[in-house]
């Protein structure tokens, strides 16, 4: 009766092991990257699941050794096996017949056997080692690991290449529009949202190529920090290998800087993708900030800064974009250059309320418009920039250009472009342009209460906007200034 | 004509915002000639680009400029219907050339991108967040002993032994065209060897780039990045 009830329950435990012979890893897992793990560790837990996350900790929960399978199953047969296991992930290191990898625990039978998210055996398996929780030491540990909606936050601390290398991460797995690859950095408690050095650094070390590389759709980039690449910190056809529609790739509250070329550098040329910015700083690289050279790609940048690069500020050659609230200043090459409408109209570049200021050089402007289709320019400032405040390649056409400013330019402030009714050409008396600070000095600056709009039709209220970035309402410079809360 | 000439220059003076311009005089009857604080000066046209030219002073390149050629020099890198220079730097030297070989200037803290210039940074100076990046590996563009550089960009920059250097990137790189690829487009597509200086003194190729020309790269744009 005992051998009966032994064959039955590995027959049944089998049966659990056919069902999910091709289950993947869980879209709702959540990685730990953190400088003082151990890349052997599992690294995950999914979210709800009744098990214990263990992978914030340094340190394995479990290193298990001798582990058995009885076929080529999802099944560890171990005496250790305990409730509080489900959910995390089990990292097989090695054992016989065993395929390494990791794995979700789904189910445990206690002090008998741990059920795995998919077969994880050739064959009967003798003397597997596996460790289970932890975190791991590094995102690219886990970057051909993770799947479409998972997020994986990275501790604060400094991450260069791991081996020969060329990169310091390199993204081949690719999110979907419900569900994208979120890779999150926090410095003591996850969704902290460090800034400055607290953000964890991808460090190109002087040695390595690029920082990150990405070749797969729908990644987003939070609260990180990527520099001394002797390429670019983030390379690559961003929107490639997508799943679905909708290609786009995010990068938020992040720092790109003393990279040896571009800061960001998209080549794509086949397919639309977004490339959006948001409150991030790209400075001190050795050539274009930001690169799109993707005639159907289309840049995006919100309350970012964008300065001090050996070349132009971003460089997008779409036919479409939009930039709200961006700084572009001290460049080599034009502030902003390209996002030119399309011809048929049905896409209409938005540039508001940004400042371009000293991009120097020969020909080099503030605002540089390609392409012959509407575009909408509404309270912007551009000064002292080398040749042109704003420019535009041909004679505008359906050019909505308003409420801006622009003084001591190199040759002119306008280039193709009719003056708007309601533009300025004083000097913008920002409050420290040179230690970059773009807040209007005072309530006198040309700046303050000169954008559109001034009221709106119907309401009642003060609607007064300000020329460029800084929205505060005339109260002393640098005072209160506006703060974007982003998504 | 003459009042013409003063009402372009008093345009000039007070027409900018932070580089307040000096009264220098263009010469009405021989417009080659500058006139400032009773000096004269003899400038020459410089083509940059197919479009550009600097107006730039007939002043030995070598020569570190005194208080006056400094205002005249100054004047024909941001004040003469060009801003081929920073606002906040000022030259040491009357040496200019284009957009990758800016001439030589002397550093202050309220500028932060020195790039394609020589710099002169008093000794001992920390400088910090601030962007020296050269055209052509082993650049010798900053001049200082005992200078600590704290996350700053000093790619292809010759690298002082007395210098400190904390979180800096001192990549030596160089950036040379492999071949080009005309396409249906019209566009061309231009191969890049991109090469990273070793321990051994050697380069590696290290990746392979592409640049497209485009609405704003143009051929000779893309060309004139790469290293010599």
């Amino acid at each position: 009766m005992k051998k009966l009830l032994t064959i039955l329950t590995v027959i049944m435990l089998s049966l659990v092991a056919c069902r999910n012979s091709f289950a993947t890893l869980n879209a709702a897992i959540v990685w730990e990257v953190r400088t003082t793990g151990n890349a052997a560790n599992g690294g995950g837990y999914k979210t709800g699941a009744t098990g214990t996350d263990y992978s914030q900790q340094d340190a394995a929960q479990y290193s298990l050794t001798g582990v058995t399978t009885t076929a080529a199953d999802a099944i560890l047969l171990t005496a250790s096996a305990a409730a509080v296991m489900v959910g995390n992930i089990a990292n097989i290191t090695g054992g016989t017949n065993f395929l390494t990898g990791r794995y979700e625990i789904i189910s445990v039978v206690v002090g008998v056997s741990v059920t795995l998210d998919r077969t994880c055996t050739s064959a009967a398996g003798v003397g597997g080692t596996v460790e289970i929780g932890g975190a791991t030491n590094h995102p690219n540990t886990i970057s051909a690991v993770v799947i479409a909606g998972n997020t994986i936050y990275i501790k604060s601390g400094t991450y260069v290449k791991v081996g020969a290398n060329a990169y310091v991460l390199s993204v081949s797995v690719a999110g979907s529009t419900a569900s994208p690859i979120t890779w999150e950095g926090y410095l003591t408690t996850r969704g902290d949202n460090p800034t400055g050095t607290d953000r964890p650094l991808f460090d190109g070390n002087s040695d390595t190529t690029n920082c990150i590389v990405v070749g797969y759709d729908k990644q987003r980039f939070y609260n990180i920090r990527a520099a001394n690449a002797t390429g670019d910190a983030f390379t690559g056809s961003f929107c490639s290998n997508a799943v679905d529609g909708g290609r786009f790739f995010v990068i938020k509250n992040s720092k790109i800087s003393n990279n040896a070329s571009d800061g960001m550098s998209h080549s794509l040329n086949t397919a639309s993708c977004i490339l959006t910015l948001i409150d991030s700083e790209v400075n001190n690289n050795s050539a274009t900030g930001i690169t799109v050279t993707s005639n159907n790609a289309v840049y995006t940048g919100y309350f970012s800064y964008i300065h001090d690069n050996s070349g132009i500020g971003v460089s997008s050659a779409g036919t479409n974009g939009t930039s709200i609230g961006c700084i572009y200043e001290t460049n080599t090459g034009d502030g902003l250059s390209g996002i030119g409408g399309s011809g048929t109209g049905i896409e209409q570049p938005k540039v508001f309320n940004n400042v371009f200021y000293n991009n120097t050089g020969a020909g080099i402007d503030g605002l540089s418009l390609i392409g012959s289709g509407p575009v909408q320019i509404y309270n912007n400032s551009s000064t002292d920039n080398g040749a042109y405040g704003f420019t535009y390649a041909a004679t505008q056409r359906w050019l909505y250009f308003d409420y801006n400013l622009y003084n001591g330019n190199g040759t002119a402030g306008l280039n193709n472009i009719t003056a708007g009714s309601n533009d300025s050409t004083s000097a913008p008396s920002f409050n420290a342009a040179a230690t970059g600070d773009f807040t209007a000095s005072s309530s006198a600056s040309p700046l303050v209460g000169a954008g559109f709009p001034q009221s709106v039709q119907g309401a009642t209220g003060d609607y007064q906007w300000n020329i460029g970035v800084d929205q505060d309402d005339n109260t002393a410079g640098g005072a209160s200034a506006y703060t974007f809360v982003g998504p | 004509m003459s009042k013409l000439w003063l009402s372009i220059c008093f345009l000039l003076v007070f027409g900018g915002d932070v580089y307040a311009q000096p009264a220098v005089i263009f010469d009405d009857k021989k417009p080659e000639f500058v006139h400032y604080k009773g000096k004269k000066f003899l400038t020459t046209d410089m083509p940059l680009t197919s479009e550009w030219t600097h107006r730039k002073p007939v002043i030995l390149e070598t020569k570190i400029l005194d208080v006056d050629e400094q205002e005249v020099v100054e004047f024909s890198l941001k004040g003469n219907g060009r801003r081929l220079i920073f606002n906040e730097l000022k030259p040491v030297k009357n040496d200019y050339h284009h957009d990758f070989d800016r001439g030589t200037v002397y550093y202050t803290p309220l500028n932060r991108n020195y790039s394609f210039h020589k710099v002169i940074i008093p000794d001992g100076t920390v400088v910090r967040n601030s962007n020296f990046t050269q055209k052509n590996s082993d650049t010798i563009a900053i001049e200082g002993k005992n200078l600590t550089f704290i996350d700053c960009n000093l790619v292809n920059n010759a690298i002082d032994p007395s210098w400190i250097l904390q979180e800096s990137n001192i990549a030596q790189i160089k950036r040379i065209k492999k071949s080009e690829i005309s396409q249906v487009d019209g566009s061309i597509k231009i191969i890049i060897s991109h090469q990273v200086k070793q321990k051994n003194g050697t380069y590696l190729e290290v990746a392979e780039d592409e640049e497209v020309t485009n609405d704003i790269d143009s051929y000779n744009a893309v060309i004139g990045r790469l290293s010599q």
